[in-house]
């Protein structure tokens, strides 16, 4: 069975989740430390398809204005973006269309899914359903709800990047 | 209506005239539905034309609409067949583009050169740069030491620890990983490993490698204007060298000091790739399907590689055995030289001190010899064992007073009646002129035959084949030949 390979990037802005999300999804070799020295670290998650295996290489790139700078270059080549927001912080919201701003300016075209996190912070929760569909259409990508604690939806947005990449192949 | 034929009056004959109109009746009667036909058509043609002016007229005016137009679907249908055969578009339009880009150049020099200057200037520079990189790992291979004694010795002078230059030629040089990567995407199109455990995470430490070049780039060179790439990391003894092609890049993972040429070597090895396979590799998006096939390539370039080097190894070995051999035998050589002079110091040492007061033995020798002179056989003086037998009893006695008066005695018989020559009695230098002020000239070994040529006061001139210059004159002081009247053959002691 042949391997695929693609590279996915998480963005989103700073304490959204997007390290923990893929900590225990993913393999990786090398330390956190990555993130706030150059500002990305890889790891790798393979997906069982149909016909195929899918080698996902998974870019967390550091979020946060501070990195802004370096993301571009990060982003050049990603077949898919896992775009990470907040459920307790509506801001982060916001910075997500930043994002899909950034990625039209580099005339990148990725499949893109939103990760809304932290669902299992019920109580904090400040962002309804409405806000997320708002964003979806707007960023023109679907959403699904997510949390890195109790791994909730996590392997559920990656599968579903993994569709969209085939649909798009197709 | 009358018939003008069957209405004529009978038995008239016809004239012309009713002939013409009998044929134009015809005619009009043959023919009527033709010329109707004619003149539709003749009406049709000028409808059309007045058409064809009309549009004519509304072409030239409405011109800058149509061309926009016409222009747009050419380029449709232009960018439609680009995109369908990309080839053979670049196959047609290569010459085309070739002799235009000439004839551009021809005419417009100036122009032309502003024009690339971006692009073949930094390519120059890079170029350049490149070569001045590999030159000076020439000149590094070629001034490197090689362990030898002498080396040694300069690099202690040039202030290098020798040992600190022995480690780093006794590293090997070892490719240990190779991996040939996408630009962007930082995916692995082909990998080699000297160890087959660290295949495994060679897709992770590619995308590494391909931020940290990203990371660099972005920080150093924000505007991307330089045509620079990080092209070396060090760790410890193992170093990735880096080598940047348009669409793939290629990072080799080395153990030791890099031979001199490898650079240009991964250089070529990117640019044979790029010739054969850019459009795969620029296509590439993961699917291991769309590459082309690359899994011999990396092992057969580093298979070639350090083949190449151990053919140099060898020759490096023998050159530093015939250097080694060569230093020994120098030092031997020095060492025989030294123990010669040594010993040819230790055997004149005396002599040297004691040129000031000749040895007594002579005295008595002259005393011996200046006596009997008439009555004794010239045999006498040849024997010099005979001679110093009394020496050591007379010397106290002897003066060099009396010397003078001895030597007086061989002038009055000049003839060379007994043997040839005479003999050196002990370790001399000669000189070059009868002066103990003078330098020594050529050192006399006891025994050593000499001519006796003339006797000037206390010195002695002398001929002698000496055997490394031939034949020479020098002057010693008489004390140290066995000096008899018979041995001279003249003297200007008198005078």
């Amino acid at each position: 069975m042949k391997t695929v390979q693609r590279k996915i990037c998480l963005l989103g802005d700073f304490s959204v989740g997007k390290t923990s999300l893929v900590r225990q999804f993913v393999e990786g070799r090398f330390d956190d430390r990555y993130l706030s020295t150059i500002g990305v670290k890889i790891s790798r998650r393979q997906i069982s398809r149909p016909d195929y295996l899918l080698n996902l290489l998974i870019w967390d790139l550091a979020g946060g204005d501070d990195y802004d700078d370096v993301t571009s270059g990060y982003l050049r080549g990603a077949a898919g973006i896992l775009m990470v927001c907040d459920l307790t912080r509506p801001l982060t919201l916001h910075t997500l269309r930043k994002y899909r701003k950034q990625l039209d300016e580099i005339k990148l075209d990725p499949v893109v899914v939103i990760a809304a996190n932290k669902v299992d912070l019920v109580a904090e929760r400040a962002v309804d359903d409405s806000l997320l569909e708002e964003l979806s259409q707007q960023i023109n990508a679907p959403y699904l709800l997510s949390s890195a604690k109790t791994g909730e939806g996590v392997a559920a947005a990656f599968d579903q990047i993994a569709g969209l990449l085939e649909k798009k192949k197709s | 209506m009358s018939d003008p034929v069957f209405d004529q009056e009978p038995n008239r004959p016809p004239s012309p005239s009713d002939d013409a109109a009998l044929w134009a009746d015809l005619q009009s009667l043959l023919l009527a539905q033709e010329r109707a036909r004619v003149h539709e058509l003749e009406e049709l043609v000028e409808s059309l034309q007045e058409e064809i002016d009309h549009l004519q007229k509304q072409l030239g005016v409405q011109r800058e609409l149509v061309v926009p137009t016409v222009t747009n679907s050419l380029s449709r249908i232009a960018n439609d067949a680009v995109e369908q055969d990309r080839r053979g578009m670049a196959g047609a339009l290569g010459p085309i583009i070739g002799e235009a880009t000439r004839i551009q150049i021809r005419d417009s020099k100036d122009e032309m050169v502003e024009a690339l200057y971006p692009i073949i200037g930094d390519s120059v520079v890079r170029a350049v740069t490149e070569r001045f990189r590999e030159f000076q790992r020439q000149i590094d291979a070629r001034i490197r030491p090689r362990g030898g004694v002498l080396d040694n010795v300069a690099l202690r002078l040039r202030g290098v620890n020798p040992s600190d230059v022995a480690l780093r030629d006794a590293l090997p040089f070892e490719i240990t990983q190779l991996f040939l990567i996408q630009h962007d995407t930082g995916f692995v199109l082909e990998h080699f490993a000297l160890d087959s455990s660290q295949a495994a995470d060679s897709d992770l430490i590619s995308g590494m490698l391909t931020a940290i070049r990203s990371f660099m780039e972005d920080s150093f060179d924000p505007t991307h204007e330089s045509d620079e790439d990080l092209d070396s990391i060090y760790h410890g003894d193992a170093n990735v060298i880096l080598q940047s092609g348009s669409v793939v890049y290629a990072a080799a993972v080395v153990n030791g000091t890099e031979p001199a040429g490898f650079r240009a070597a991964l250089r070529g090895l990117l640019t044979d790739l790029n010739l054969e396979y850019r459009d795969d590799f620029e296509a590439y998006d993961g699917d291991p399907e769309t590459l082309p096939p690359l899994e011999h390539h990396l092992e057969t370039w580093v298979e070639e590689i350090e083949a190449g080097l151990s053919e140099k190894s060898p020759s490096t070995d023998s050159s530093k055995k015939v250097l080694t051999r060569l230093a020994v035998a120098l030092m031997v050589i020095l060492v025989l030289l030294c123990g010669f002079m040594s010993w040819f110091v230790w055997r004149l040492m005396p002599t040297a001190l004691g040129l000031t007061e000749p040895p007594p033995t002579v005295v008595a020798t002259v005393v011996v010899t200046a006596t009997p002179t008439a009555t004794l056989p010239p045999t006498a003086t040849i024997t010099p064992s005979v001679t110093p037998s009394p020496t050591p009893t007379v010397t106290p006695s002897a003066t060099p007073t009396t010397t003078p008066t001895a030597t007086r005695t061989p002038t009055v018989t000049p003839q060379p009646t007994g043997s040839p020559f005479s003999r050196i009695n002990g370790p001399v230098w000669s000189r070059v002129v009868p002066d103990l002020d003078e330098p020594p000239w050529i050192a006399l070994i006891e025994g050593t035959e000499v001519d006796v040529l003339i006797v000037q006061g206390e010195w002695t001139q002398i001929r002698w084949n000496d055997p490394i210059v031939g034949e020479v004159e020098g002057w010693v002081p008489n004390g140290w030949v066995d000096l008899s009247p018979s041995d001279t053959i003249g003297s200007d002691a008198d005078s």
